[in-house]
């Protein structure tokens, strides 16, 4: 079953990524683009395809994954199945930053969007882990507790920052808050990349232990786990991949959320089974919803956080039912 | 022969819960119960015992080395705490379960050989869970849920066993079970620390009982000696009747009205 689980998630990350290649809009037709993919294509089109589809759809399938496993590793850290990287404020605090710096930067200063929502997704976790410390550390409950208050505080700045945000900027803010990944360069995609492997590697290393404290605290302690160290070092991870995205996405709800449950149904809880999944299938979602946002109200794009939780939200329950 | 022993050991949660200056010693092969009322730091003891809560004055010896010099892997490896319940925020099977046991001897990579797969079989078959292997956690019962917890801890195959209440929701089956799980680790010269509200329980597996009231031991000695009806009526403030049996062991009833 889980074979051919892992096959079904290749074959249509596969068939995605070569959908978002050869028909990623009106510029182009499949057939040149393909052409391209062949090393024939003109240089307009190869333009179109390596310079503005593939850095697109490289972000999308980055931001994805990043957000799956932000997620994953939350749920397994905090012993709770609602934690992900939104509920913890930490995609709040970055959107907020990251508002704030499209709405009143100098238009010239626009390239330190990422960097203040970077900044402001480090502060929110910050705050939370500040808030969330009693005299034995952060607990989880308090942790959780201590997110949805920086959330909600962000939420507040956000709506304070959109209605001061003189009108040209207004766009670009708002697409802050939607999540999208128009703005997508050659060079975003690197800038991801620090934001991406290290953390990884951290959430690899720790992937036993995160099942074990999905036990509890004092359960993993008992076999062996530096529940300190691991609780900072992975929150940390947790809060740079989810920084990272907010920086060169904006806020995409329910990834990070529903696409670890929905891995958890197929594939079990043991974290190094679960983090590849996670993140293939949050890149499958978060690349099959940008090319759906993209084409189905062309040229109008519609947000992608509306498309990736159009299309997890049906799949979660259909999942979640069959397994109650 | 000792192996872990407290010295004067005070520490716990700072404030109310709180262990002062104990002294005790678990050795091989022997099983050291630990009584006293509710809120007396029975609990709290044995998670200073197993180095989860911090010392702050005198120390806790592992293999005569101060626990805090000691990597945190290499206590469990040696010394496993079953706690008296654990949450489960996912709805695992019992196998996964009873197999993270084997973790403070696999470290963060190793994958499981054949010699943890046989630990973890023979931990389910102590409880008797085989049946229950692939059911998730989330389908049993409290007691099913206390041995896939016992199971996890003897899947360790630890040096040193902390019990807090183990039996505390087991039937009069599994209770027994559970005492002759225990009995079998200590034959194979396993230390035994065990937290017992039932008295009898402790009367029965225990070498020595240790008393505990508000943290400091008023009592320390052989079962038979130490648990009286002079020390029920002072520490636990019951009259309770000691109904004698043909062995010369002796049946606690607690005073129901």
């Amino acid at each position: 079953m889980t074979r051919a689980a892992d096959a079904l998630l290749l074959v249509a990350l596969s068939a995605t990524i070569l959908l978002a290649l050869l028909a990623g809009g009106p510029a182009l037709t499949a057939a040149d683009a393909a052409r391209v993919l062949r090393g024939e294509g003109t240089e307009e089109a190869a333009v179109v395809v390596f310079h503005l589809r593939l850095p697109r759809l490289l972000l999308a399938l980055a931001v994805g994954a990043a957000l799956a496993m932000a997620g994953a590793a939350l749920q397994s850290l905090l012993a709770n199945p609602l934690a992900d990287p939104f509920l913890l404020g930490i995609s709040g605090g970055g959107a907020a930053s990251a508002t704030m710096a499209f709405a009143f930067l100098p238009m010239a200063s626009l390239g330190l969007v990422p960097a203040a929502a970077i900044a402001g997704s480090a502060v929110a976790t910050a705050l939370v882990w500040w808030m969330a410390s009693g005299p034995l550390g952060p607990s989880p409950t308090r942790m959780i507790l201590a997110g949805v208050a920086v959330n909600a505080a962000a939420s507040a700045v956000i709506l304070v920052v959109l209605a001061a945000t003189p009108s040209p900027r207004l766009p670009g803010a708002l697409a802050v808050t939607m999540g999208s990944f128009a703005g997508a360069t050659p060079g975003a995609v690197l800038w991801l990349l620090p934001y991406l492997v290290p953390p990884v590697a951290v959430l690899f290393h720790y992937g036993r232990d995160l099942g074990l404290l999905a036990t509890g605290e004092e359960s993993a302690a008992t076999l062996g786990v530096d529940v300190g160290v691991v609780r900072r070092r992975v929150f940390l991870a947790a809060a740079a991949l989810s920084g990272g995205a907010v920086a060169f996405a904006g806020i995409i709800g329910f990834v990070g959320l529903i696409t670890p449950h929905l891995c958890r149904l197929v594939w079990g809880h043991s974290l190094r089974r679960l983090l590849p999944r996670a993140a293939l299938a949050g890149a499958l979602l978060c690349a099959a919803g940008d090319h759906l946002a993209r084409v189905l109200l062309a040229p109008t794009e519609i947000p992608v956080g509306v498309i990736t939780a159009a299309l997890g939200v049906p799949f979660f329950v259909a999942l979640l039912r069959r397994s109650a | 022969m000792t192996l872990l022993a407290a010295r004067d050991a005070t520490g716990g949660y700072r404030g109310a819960f709180s262990v002062r200056e104990i002294s005790l010693e678990a050795d091989a092969g022997r099983c050291l119960a630990v009584i006293g009322p509710n809120g007396a730091g029975k609990s709290t003891l044995l998670r200073v015992l197993a180095g989860i809560l911090p010392i702050s004055a005198g120390t806790v010896l592992l293999a005569g080395r101060p626990l805090e010099r000691w990597r945190r892997r290499e206590v469990a490896r040696q010394v496993t705490l079953v706690p008296q319940s654990v949450s489960f925020a996912f709805p695992l099977p019992v196998q996964e379960v009873v197999a993270q046991g084997r973790a403070p001897h696999l470290g963060p990579w190793r994958p499981p050989t054949a010699r943890d797969h046989a630990a973890v079989q023979r931990a389910m078959a102590a409880v008797g869970l085989e049946e229950k292997a692939h059911v998730s956690v989330f389908h049993l019962s409290g007691g099913e849920r206390q041995r896939v917890i016992l199971a996890r801890a003897l899947a360790a195959e630890p040096r040193i066993l902390l019990l807090d209440e183990p039996a505390a929701a087991l039937d009069l089956l599994h209770q027994e079970t559970l005492a002759w799980a225990v009995r079998q680790r200590l034959k194979e010269g396993v230390g035994v620390v065990v937290v017992a509200h039932d008295l009898n329980l402790a009367l029965a597996l225990a070498d020595e009982v240790l008393v505990l009231q508000q943290g400091r031991v008023v009592a320390r000695g052989e079962p038979g000696a130490v648990i009286s009806p002079e020390l029920l009526r002072e520490v636990f403030k019951v009259e309770a009747e000691f109904i004698p049996r043909p062995d010369g062991s002796c049946v606690i009833l607690p005073p129901l009205r």
